[in-house]
């Protein structure tokens, strides 16, 4: 059963693609029932196309894009149809080779390729894209060559299946994983693929494997792309390496973009977009013109120019406006911390004579200090003094030059992903939140090392238990942070102050023994500082330790048990509130008369 | 010297509505501040009378002429100059590079007569120059910005929230900055969190509320007001009833 608060409705954001899916599934039915052949026709070639188009919107929305993706389809089609003429698999398990060839494919592409940073991967995967091709035409005895590969049997489910069962088969498998991956992009999985793009570091400290999870959406894409291949072989049962050159992958990315590359349904949408125009063109222009070829595909360009004028989002940002928002219904009012806290005992942090040194400049020099349990702890100092430095370095973002770090016992772990796992939780002075996503769901990323819900539940909606539980919990820690009423706001709406307290809220979902907190009030009037000083004594009392950047000296001096004053890099005092504030040296480099 | 009204002014996004019927009034040579919590539309009034949001009703009028609906460029023509709250540096370039970038529309002389100008405001900033703006500290940067937004020799400063992130000492330098600015006739509207450091230099306030003025006097008789002192100029008082009360449960 459905959690009840998780939808407003009979329809909402999580099952709206599976209503939309069931209800254009029945009209290709009757369609491939109904239609002249020839229509029947192009509705399988959509299909074919709008499936691999999908998988590559799924990677552009990971913020990858493969240039040359349409040698994965060509992958698919030569090794499915190949296993089954000349080794006599049956087609129905020739496909799955197909899929695993091009899956294979993408991970030794994957593995020389993503550690290629910026321009040089997709230059790379447009190298691939033509070599492929090439290797296609090429290897003559295996493939036919460039006169291409004949007698490939067909793919029979059911004795007497014909083109129009075909049809209905290709739909239904688009139609389920396009309805799954749009599920997906609301559930655990979705939120960290977003805030992997819109911040790689942020996503790592909450426990994503960046490069892992980047590198299965990769294989997840030419693995569609695969099966799509495998598909359009026992369909036109030949093979030429031209559909799937240079050409070909320039369209699938055209039908993404023209469909709109946010929603795994805009690949779809723009695959029947380029198809009909196409056609359209064909009978129209080119006959009135009497010439064939060119002015179709200039009167192509320009449709595809004007429509992304009107819409630069895609033809789905037009649809977008009436498809439902994701909404959480809110549970009952709970601010108990229990839940956010993770008890350790003894010293959580240890930085013992760290030193750093940035292309011979000294930032940190014989800087050591620790935090305890039950303690917050006050990181202060002018601008540029190394606070941010000590902050990475605590965390393992940055090794230090010279001296140790224990962090929860033992070094800081090697993976950043490795964090939220140690008890270990912080915000960040640039604040760093997932502009797309609604406020409470950048929260409940902040649970992402807590969930297990992978790729397959995600889809298919076997996720509702712990979906439920993170959203109960995010709500909570909301309220605690006193933004509830902000929950289903985008998050690019917030206000800094407001920003830097869903932050807190976020990095309390990870339930972590230590908290570092880099300047959470600034942007914040009084009383709202005095609400996140009682917030931070309160998570002191239940056993959560701080480690607090801030220059609001009301409350630091009001809110710490202990400070640590850096200067230009080195220790300058240390001690109680009252005791710094009457240091002579810190007042005269930082706090002032 | 131009003076500022701004007569029913609406701003929002999208559906919202951010801004609503707002009026102020800034005279030539004043010095205001505007305080409010997060979230109030502090920052879209100030992108709203700077053009970067684009009024949906109302009059921002600049000496005598109506400048609401006009490109930021233009409005920056007209002698408004705005420095952001995230200070918007181009981080990758020299010092002495941002500060052209902020002369853009100015001929080569004048613009290097206000450099002048502003590295005698800034010495800090003359010292590094050639450094890259991402390299300077978090008060130097915010030096920076000011100083580019001087560059186009403003009638009318627009500052938001200048002191974030700032260490206690350069807040104090900053707003004395703010100060002189004031003193050699610049027009100056501030939107600062230290509530209580900006009733110190500003003559007047504005307090907007979710997105209506609800209070508006001269900085002495705001700073006294009872009804701020809760919100917006608590002290050490504050937070020990806080401690005590937390102690209590």
């Amino acid at each position: 059963m459905r959690p009840k608060w998780l939808s407003t409705g009979s329809v909402d954001a999580t099952n709206a693609a599976w209503v939309t899916g069931t209800v254009v599934f029945g009209a290709i039915c009757v369609a491939a029932g109904a239609l002249p052949i020839y229509y029947v026709t192009l509705l399988i070639v959509v299909g074919l196309t709008a499936l691999s188009a999908s998988g590559l919107t799924l990677l552009l929305i990971s913020g990858q894009v493969s240039l040359g993706h349409a040698a994965y389809v060509g992958i698919g089609a030569y090794a499915a149809a190949i296993a089954a003429r000349d080794f006599g698999v049956p087609p129905l398990f020739a496909l799955p080779v197909g899929i695993v060839c091009a899956g294979a494919a993408a991970v030794l592409v994957g593995i020389v390729t993503l550690r290629l940073k910026g321009h040089f991967l997709p230059l790379a995967t447009l190298a691939f894209g033509i070599a492929v091709s090439v290797i296609f035409t090429a290897a003559g005895p295996v493939t036919g060559g460039a006169s291409g590969l004949s007698q490939i049997p067909p793919l029979t489910l059911l004795p007497g299946a014909n083109d129009r069962a075909y049809a209905v088969l290709i739909w239904l498998i688009l139609l389920v994983l396009a309805a799954g991956f749009s599920r997906l992009l609301h559930a655990r999985t979705g939120r960290a693929i977003a805030a992997l793009r819109s911040h790689g570091e942020m996503a790592e400290v909450f426990g994503v494997d960046v490069a892992r999870m980047k590198f299965l959406i990769f294989v997840i894409a030419a693995m569609l792309a695969g099966l799509s291949g495998g598909l359009y072989a026992f369909y036109f049962k030949f093979l030429s390496p031209a559909p799937f050159g240079l050409t070909a992958s320039i369209n699938l990315l055209i039908a993404c973009i023209l469909g709109g590359a946010v929603h795994p349904f805009g690949a779809v949408l723009g695959a029947v977009a380029v198809m009909v125009l196409e056609t359209l063109l064909q009978n129209t222009v080119a006959r009135a013109f009497g010439l064939s070829g060119h002015v179709e595909m200039i009167a192509f360009g320009i449709i595809l120019v004007g429509v992304l004028l009107k819409w630069p989002g895609g033809i789905w940002s037009a649809v977008e406006r009436f498809w439902p928002t994701f909404k959480v219904i809110k549970p009952e009012r709970n601010v108990e911390l229990a839940p956010f806290v993770r008890q350790a005992e003894g010293e959580l942090l240890t930085l013992q004579s760290i030193g750093k040194n940035f292309d011979g400049l000294r930032a940190l020099d014989n800087v050591s200090f620790s935090v305890r349990s039950r303690e917050i702890v006050g990181l202060i100092g002018p601008n540029g003094a190394g606070k941010s430095t000590v902050f990475n370095i605590a965390t393992g973002f940055l090794a230090p030059t010279d001296g140790t770090v224990a962090l929860m016992g033992g070094a800081p772990p090697r993976r950043l992903s490795d964090l939220p796992a140690r008890g270990v939780a912080r915000t960040f002075q640039h604040v760093k939140l997932v502009p797309n996503l609604i406020v409470i769901e950048n929260v409940a990323f902040g649970g992402f090392s807590q969930g297990r819900a992978g790729i397959f539940s995600g889809m298919f909606g076997l996720d509702r238990a712990e979906e439920h539980a993170v959203f109960a919990k995010a709500w909570r820690a909301l309220e605690i942070v006193g933004l509830d009423s902000l929950a289903d706001k985008p998050a690019s709406d917030l206000a800094m102050g407001q920003a830097r307290l869903v932050e807190v809220a976020r990095a309390l979902m990870s339930q972590p023994s230590i908290l570092l907190l880099d300047e959470p009030a600034a942007g914040l009037r009084t009383g709202e500082k005095l609400k996140l000083a009682g917030l931070l004594q309160r998570l002191k009392r239940s056993g959560t330790s701080v480690l607090l950047v801030e220059h609001d000296m009301d409350l630091v001096m009001n809110c710490v048990d202990r400070l640590i004053v850096l200067d230009r890099g080195r220790w300058l005092a240390s001690g109680e509130p009252e005791e710094i504030r009457k240091n002579s040296d810190v007042i005269a480099a930082y706090l002032g008369a | 010297m131009p003076d500022l009204t701004v007569e029913g002014l609406n701003l929002g996004y999208g559906g919202a509505t951010v801004i609503e019927n707002l009026d102020l009034r800034l005279n030539a040579g004043e010095l205001i501040t505007i305080l409010g919590a997060n979230g109030a539309g502090k920052t879209t009034l100030l992108n709203g009378i700077m053009g970067l949001v684009r009024p949906r009703a109302g009059r921002v009028v600049l000496a005598g002429r109506d400048i609401a609906g006009l490109a930021p460029e233009a409005i920056v023509h007209r002698g408004i100059a705005l420095v952001p709250e995230r200070r918007e540096l181009f981080g990758t370039l020299p010092v002495e590079t941002n500060l052209r970038l902020g002369g853009y529309r100015r001929s080569a002389a004048e613009a290097a007569r206000t450099m002048e100008k502003v590295y005698a405001l800034f010495p800090i900033l003359a010292e590094r120059r050639r450094q890259k703006a991402a390299t300077l500290s978090g008060g130097e940067q915010q030096m920076l910005a000011i100083g580019r937004a001087l560059m186009i020799n403003p009638q009318l400063l627009m500052l938001d929230e200048p002191s974030i992130g700032l260490a206690p000492l350069i807040v104090r330098d900053i707003l004395s900055v703010i100060g002189r600015l004031k003193s050699e006739g610049l027009t100056i509207l501030l939107v600062e969190q230290n509530a209580r450091l900006a009733l110190e230099v500003a003559d007047r306030g504005y307090v907007l509320e979710v997105g209506r003025i609800v209070l508006e006097g001269p900085s002495k008789q705001l700073a006294a007001d009872e009804r701020l002192s809760q919100a917006y100029l608590g002290g050490s008082s504050d937070y020990a009833a806080l401690r005590d009360q937390i102690d209590a449960t």
